[in-house]
């Protein structure tokens, strides 16, 4: 128990990297431990490895220990990928983003102690409605710095995702698409149904106006412009042009996001000293 | 209601196709397992032999585990 013990310290968050070396005199493969049934080295306990990973895949799942990684990540990434999928399961063929995963996931990143910052990465063609302002609105109310980097496209939902973030950023060649909101399905025909889907473009509208640079009224004249688009209103701000509108803070790539978000990790940690004095 | 840049019929495409070919289809369809506290989307190919298709987490090191990499057969 007291070998178990000693090899779990080696993973542990406080331990400098290379200090499970010379830990273990007795033990020269000691920080190679991790994998028992790879590598049987001999136990003076027969289910020793056994328990012990077991104690590790529960202590890993808890957030407590060091993956077998050499270094435990204190960025974690999202994805924003296809179709954000809502209360609908979308048909095998489209590439989805499913909010049972999302919703946990940014809950977790929250509540994990090692955890100091989020990556957003979008490539999304926007989705369901309620499902991208639920992520939207979780990562805009995370306490934790968080940057935003479009890349490929973050269209119609992914737009209020982008801009959620403490900080975005676009690629050159990256689009946004902003087109009005449509109404699917049965509906019924009275001025009500109208205003309904005012109501509904108008969370949209407010959640980018308040969480970026750009105005109510720019972006609206954004969604109903014509022209732009071939079968559609709407308009493609392609890199620049995203920033030029004031949607997006800055053009660049994965070196800014990172750069930005170790910046921005490093303020709310002086902040956070400040506010301990 | 959606609000993308897909046409919606394009993303309900092949919804209403016989059963027989729905339940083929759902052979191959993708199921979700949890390793290690992480989500793996994966496709079972032989009896108890799974492949990873899509790996969930956001811990940007569990992408780079050789043993998780798409493609890569789990038991």
């Amino acid at each position: 128990m007291g070998d178990m013990e000693e090899n779990l310290n080696i993973h542990d968050n406080s331990a400098p990297i290379g200090a499970g070396e010379p830990s273990g005199p007795e033990t020269p493969d000691g920080a190679e431990t991790e994998n028992p049934s790879e590598q049987p080295f001999e136990q003076p306990v027969r289910q020793s490895p056994r328990k012990q990973r077991l104690l590790l895949s529960n202590l890993k799942s808890l957030g407590q220990l060091n993956t077998p990684s050499p270094q435990e990540s204190s960025i974690h990434t999202m994805i924003i990928v296809g179709q954000i999928e809502g209360h609908i399961v979308l048909p095998g063929k489209n590439k989805t983003t499913k909010y049972e995963h999302i919703i946990p996931q940014l809950v977790a990143i929250e509540q994990n102690q090692n955890i100091r910052g989020l990556l957003i990465i979008l490539n999304t063609v926007g989705g369901d409605v309620e499902a991208g302002l639920a992520i939207a609105e979780m990562i805009e109310s995370l306490s934790k710095p968080s940057v935003s980097l479009v890349l490929g496209g973050g269209h119609s939902i992914g737009v209020p995702i982008a801009v959620a973030t403490d900080y975005s950023f676009i690629a050159e060649t990256a689009t946004m698409t902003i087109h009005p909101l449509r109404l699917n399905g049965l509906l019924i025909g009275v001025p009500q149904t109208f205003e309904y889907l005012d109501k509904m473009q108008d969370r949209i509208i407010k959640f980018v106006a308040s969480h970026s640079e750009v105005t109510e009224e720019k972006f609206k004249e954004l969604m109903f412009r014509t022209g732009d688009l071939v079968r559609d209103i709407g308009s493609v701000l392609i890199g620049k042009e995203a920033v030029n509108c004031g949607l997006i803070n800055e053009m660049g790539g994965i070196h800014h996001a990172l750069k930005k978000l170790d910046e921005l990790i490093e303020l709310s940690a002086e902040a956070r000293k400040r506010g301990l004095q | 209601m959606f609000y993308t840049i897909v046409p919606l019929e394009y993303i309900f495409e092949g919804e209403e196709e016989s059963e027989e070919s729905e339940s083929k289809k759902q052979k191959n369809d993708d199921i979700e397992i949890k390793r290690e506290g992480v989500s793996l989307m994966v496709q079972s190919s032989d009896a108890g032999h799974y492949k990873i298709t899509r790996l969930i987490s956001t811990n940007p090191n569990d992408y780079l585990k050789p043993e998780w990499q798409p493609g890569v057969e789990i038991v």
